[in-house]
């Protein structure tokens, strides 16, 4: 505990470094203030770009959610920015000289400075916040403590915590490089990382079940792959816990409890996260080799994980049946150009090109591993059979250049257990058929066979499988649609 | 006192110093010269803490210096290059520095009068020898226990260099400060140093006293009515030898009164001892090492 | 002579690696569309016009950089002292640097030229996509030599590239800053009735910013193009109708290209060794641009207080930049209020 106070002269270089700073604190909170305020930014490029929360938050509304938004913005580009500035002098060999040479131990200069991070993000969001809720809001300071308030304030020092986390994380990657260029890389890849690991993963479970059903229209309802990666984010990601305390707020009382719950989960580990890269930043620090100062950055957190990661992500979200497309020549660029950024040298290796085609290799097996194995069993086509409670079966012909509407060439339904079973049989061959004969051509003119499955099950109430044959598999409907009749599958037909 | 006890260090792959033992006593000037990329800056951040040692000890009164808090306060470090903010001036630098150091306000204005400099204008606006006395002037006024100065005197004109000097010897005689100070210029070293240390090839060649290690060698010129051969100077501790024809130049090591009789044996026409300076020493020391792949004076 | 040659052929072993990546870039972006999107007959000018486009961006990408990687050694003290003791005339170095600067930036229109000849069918077309590229290549090195102009003007790399990007922002807020004034003119006139291009044609206007004009330019020729192939015809003829930029602007974008090399080679000319590194105060720096796009801002919509907090925070923040200190003058306070009163 007495390692967390400081001592005299490192108070008096606190205080020295925020008189030294004074200037550009002061802009920055005047700047921060009027984007918070809405001021700022126009409202047309508001419009036009700023939907990266679904669309959710509307800077210039004056709903006080939306707009608190703005405060947690203000928060994570101080996260960004203060590890930036405040570990500088790590950057180049003279700063360093003089830092390193001071009578401090490293740990403490690294824990000072740190302080003084988290003074000025502390202080700024609280005088923003304040700022807004009295002068924007017209709150008094009694509104702002009363019962009626506890949540609002809770929900700020929650997202204040979360950039304190951020912040700390930040510092960490900061600190593992060796130059300025690389720590500002460093810190819009691991911006961007949890972003592009979701929409990979989504995208190739995606492709996959597409790929493995081979062009039927089937839906993802027991993609229990997809929601195994939404939970996850759900937790951890900071807009979705925007949600969260929107829905803890709004909501009926047992949805805000799921909420709470999930909101006190994601903000223990993002604690755990913190301490875990607090820790390891001043491990880091203590360890700095100077003579590394203004060289390439080398750590194993950076360039190092980063390029191949990416790659192998941009790899997996492009990826078909194919083993070669046209996407790869994409990312083999873009990754031999992170490379010479990384090494700042233009220069081709067999090893990098071995490395590159092994993870396009890896992520081809994997897809197709995913493929073959229906998604390693998660992705459930048929629907089943206890939880449906009838079904009706519906062929239509469909006609492109036919100003007509589509014509019903059959309906029939069912609801007794052997006609669930005949015609989820019928389906099954169906399926098997489409996959023999499936083609990728635009049909002007097709049939559309749909199933449709009532079912009692919590999360929907029905199911629905839609198959597409062109004229060339018009025989085969024919046929299919003479065995129904002949052996009764379908009740209460019409043609 | 500091000891440097068998000290490595590597920087990348090279191998910057090696198997480095020196002791720096207080109260003294010490010099340390060497050749380009000898490791006479890397000799210096490894004292002040910048760098960590990759083998071998380095004592501050039997205390590790690394990361020491208590030893590194009695320690300031002036680079060949020294960092400063954005846009500071010396009156900046000051303020930072005070932080650390105790500077006394009084000789600080003193020296500020002394080497016409102004505390207000801009450091990235000095000339490069400024920019030095700024620095220096900054060091002085803090007046550490150790005081260590990378190629401080290089880039000074001669009138600054005598005021410093002048200084330097006031604080010493104070305070009992040390001053150590990487320097190209070898005759401002000998004047100014009371002990040294050469670097060579990563290693600690030459180190101690500079009067007695200077008063150890001599150079000699001999003039013979015949040729002169190599062998007839095998009992000497010879540097280095130059024979052209019946004329001999040597740098020698030993006593002055031995070698003197000795090479009266020889009956040379013309026998001419003349002192050796530390410039004449230095260059002798390092054909002596090209020629010969061994180590020291 | 010698030296001459002896400086482009270090140039071009200094260079080399960068110049087979810059190659190996933009052959890949502009041949994209053509392999994602296979040659079809019917919508030919799909991949072909997005690979234009691409161009188009690359141009002007190119036209921004080039004249800071060509000169980037100004901006350095070290380096001035390598590059002014040369035995070479001071034109002749600018000369040099400037024509390698001018080929690399003409490189992508050059691969969008191999690629349209070799993707091309019919071959009836090509000289079309000559005239089309020439008018591409006028626009970039019209650009390309305004920005190596107000380049040579600054001191520091900093502020290089603070020129370059203004040159590049100002003329999309000019546009929309005439634009602005116009419509709000108009809708005073008229009683809200009515609107600007009812009475004025901006498209000139527009087509006189080299940013602007390559995109316009494109969109003519392509245009033109789709109706050949539809329902044939002159091709020179539709053109014309479908482009602003007659050949009246294209001697304009000719004397611009001229105009602005000269200059920029009189300022290389006239440089001082010792302004390396030093603030740049210039008048055609940040005094042009902080007025221009200040008051670009200003003149687009002036009675929102966002804009207004905005455009003044943004005045501040290129102010801090040209002095290299965060401070409010007076003298800033007294040329925003001048511009605000003389826009209402």
């Amino acid at each position: 505990m007495k390692q967390l106070l400081l001592t005299n002269t490192e108070l008096s270089y606190v205080n020295y470094y925020i008189k030294k700073e004074a200037r550009l604190g002061i802009a920055t909170i005047i700047i921060l203030a009027l984007f918070v305020s809405g001021l700022l930014l126009p409202a047309a490029l508001v419009e036009i770009g700023l939907t990266l929360f679904g669309g959710q938050f509307d800077f210039h509304s004056g709903s006080g959610w939306e707009s608190m938004s703005r405060v947690f913005i203000s928060v994570c580009v101080l996260a960004y920015l203060l590890p930036l500035y405040l570990f500088r002098f790590k950057m180049n060999r003279s700063g360093n000289d003089l830092y390193l040479s001071l009578p401090i131990e490293r740990k403490r200069l690294f824990y000072v400075h740190y302080v003084i991070g988290l003074f000025y993000l502390i202080t700024i969001s609280l005088l923003l916040l304040i700022g807004y809720s009295v002068f924007v809001k017209a709150l008094s300071i009694y509104q702002i403590t009363s019962a009626g308030s506890f949540s609002y304030i809770l929900l700020n020092i929650y997202f204040i915590g979360l950039g304190v986390c951020l912040y700390t994380f930040f510092t960490y990657i900061v600190i593992r490089c060796h130059n300025l260029l690389d720590a500002i890389l460093m810190e819009l890849a691991y911006t961007l990382l949890p972003l592009l690991f979701y929409y990979a993963l989504q995208a190739l479970i995606i492709h996959a079940a597409e790929a493995s059903t081979a062009y039927l229209f089937l839906g993802f309802d027991d993609a229990s792959l997809l929601n195994m990666i939404e939970l996850p984010t759900a937790v951890l990601s900071i807009p979705t816990q925007m949600n969260l305390w929107m829905l803890y707020y709004c909501s009926y009382a047992s949805e805000a409890v799921i909420a709470l719950e999930l909101l006190l989960v994601a903000g223990l580990l993002w604690i755990i996260f913190a301490v875990c890269c607090f820790l390891g930043a001043r491990r880091s620090f203590v360890r700095i080799r100077s003579e590394q100062s203004g060289q390439n950055t080398n750590a194993f957190f950076t360039y190092p994980l980063l390029i191949p990661l990416v790659s192998f992500l941009l790899l997996i979200a492009t990826q078909s049946e194919q083993l070669f497309s046209i996407s790869i020549i994409f990312i083999l660029v873009a990754y031999l150009l992170a490379h010479f950024i990384a090494y700042r040298k233009i220069s081709f290796s067999i090893r990098k090109l071995l490395l590159f085609f092994s993870l396009a290799a890896s992520s081809f097996l994997l897809f197709i591993s995913l493929t073959k194995t229906n998604l390693f069993g998660a992705l459930k086509e048929v629907p089943k059979l206890e939880n449906v409670n009838s079904f009706t079966l519906e062929i239509t012909q469909y006609d492109a250049n036919n100003e007509s509407p589509q014509t019903t060439f059959l309906s029939g339904s069912g609801s007794s257990d052997e006609a669930l079973a005949d015609i989820l049989r019928e389906q099954a061959k169906i399926r098997d058929y489409k996959k023999q004969h499936s083609n990728n051509e635009f049909y002007d003119q097709a049939y559309i066979v749909r199933f449709q499955y009532d079912s009692d099950t919590a999360e929907q109430g029905f199911i629905e499988r839609t198959y597409i044959f062109n004229q060339e598999d018009r025989e085969y409907i024919e046929a299919r649609i003479t065995e129904w009749k002949k052996n009764n599958i379908i009740q209460n037909y019409t043609v | 006192m500091i000891e440097f006890q068998h000290v490595y260090k590597f920087l990348g792959k090279k191998q910057v110093l090696q198997d480095v033992n020196v002791t720096i006593p207080d109260g003294a000037v010490f010099g340390l010269i060497g050749e380009n990329g000898a490791g006479k800056s890397t000799f210096l951040r490894l004292l002040s803490g910048i760098y960590q040692c990759d083998g071998g000890k380095i004592l501050l009164d039997q205390e590790p210096i690394y990361d020491n808090q208590r030893c590194k306060k009695q320690i300031l470090f002036i680079s060949d290059e020294p960092f400063q903010f954005f846009r500071s001036s010396l009156s900046d630098m000051k303020q930072f520095y005070s932080q650390w150091y105790d500077i006394d306000e009084e000789r600080y204005h003193e020296y500020l009068t002394m080497f016409h400099l102004d505390e207000h204008k801009p450091l990235h606006n000095f000339s490069k020898g400024m920019k030095r006395q700024a620095f220096i002037l900054l060091g002085l006024a803090a007046s550490p226990r150790y005081l260590l100065l990378d190629e401080a005197f290089d880039g000074l004109d001669p009138m600054m260099r005598r005021y410093f000097k002048q200084v330097i010897a006031e604080r010493i005689a104070d305070k009992s400060m040390s001053v150590i100070i990487s320097s190209h210029d070898l005759k401002e070293v000998q004047d100014f140093c009371d002990s040294f240390a050469m670097i060579e090839n990563g290693t600690v060649s030459t180190s101690g006293e500079m009067n007695d290690t200077l008063a150890n060698i001599h150079h000699i010129q001999m003039a013979f009515h015949e040729e002169v051969k190599a062998e007839w100077f095998n009992q000497l501790d010879v540097i280095t030898m130059q024979i052209r024809s019946r004329v001999v130049k040597l740098y020698v090591r030993g006593d002055e009164e031995k070698i003197r009789s000795y090479l009266k044996t020889l009956h040379p026409l013309v026998l001419e001892l003349l002192p050796v300076q530390l410039e004449e020493m230095f260059i002798q020391s390092v054909i002596h090492q090209k020629e010969v792949n061994c180590h020291g004076i | 002579m010698a030296y001459e040659k002896a400086y482009v052929k270090w140039y071009h072993k200094h260079n080399q690696r960068i110049l087979v990546t810059y190659l190996m870039i933009a052959a890949t972006l502009i041949i994209a569309p053509q392999l994602m999107f296979p040659y079809d007959p019917q919508s030919s000018s799909m991949p072909l016009a997005l690979s234009a486009y691409i161009v188009s961006a690359l141009n002007l990408l190119m036209a921004l950089l080039i004249p800071l990687y060509q000169f980037r050694y100004l901006f350095n003290k070290h380096s001035v002292d390598l590059f002014y003791p040369l035995p070479m005339k001071k034109t002749t170095v600018y000369w040099l640097n400037y024509g390698i600067g001018a080929t690399l930036v003409c490189v992508p229109n050059v691969i969008f030229f191999i690629n349209v000849l070799w993707e091309q069918a019919s071959y009836a077309y090509i000289p079309y996509y000559l005239l089309m590229m020439t008018g591409l290549v006028l626009f970039a090195l019209s650009l390309y030599a305004l920005v190596t102009f107000f380049v040579m003007k600054c001191n520091s790399l900093w502020d290089a590239c603070f020129a370059a990007a203004a040159v590049l922002i100002s003329q999309l807020l000019i546009v929309s800053a005439v634009n602005g004034l116009l419509r709000n003119a108009v809708t005073e006139l008229v009683n809200n009735g009515g609107s600007a291009y009812e009475f004025f044609s901006l498209s000139y206007f527009e087509g006189a910013q080299p940013v602007m004009a390559g995109f316009q330019w494109i969109s003519a020729s392509l245009n033109a193009f789709f109706h050949i192939s539809q329902s044939g015809g002159n091709f020179l003829t539709l053109w014309l109708q479908e482009s602003t930029l007659n050949a009246w602007m294209l001697i304009y974008y000719l004397l611009l290209l001229i105009g602005f090399s000269d200059w920029a080679c009189k300022t290389y000319v006239k440089r001082k060794g010792e302004d390396s590194e030093q603030q740049t105060t210039s008048k055609f720096i940040f005094p042009l641009f902080i007025s221009l796009i200040t008051g670009s801002l200003l003149a687009y919509n002036i009675t929102d207080i966002a804009y207004l907090c905005f455009t003044f925070v943004l005045f501040f923040l290129m102010n801090a930049l040209a002095e290299r200190k965060l401070v409010i003058k007076t003298k800033m306070i007294a040329v925003l209020a001048i511009y605000g009163i003389s826009l209402l």
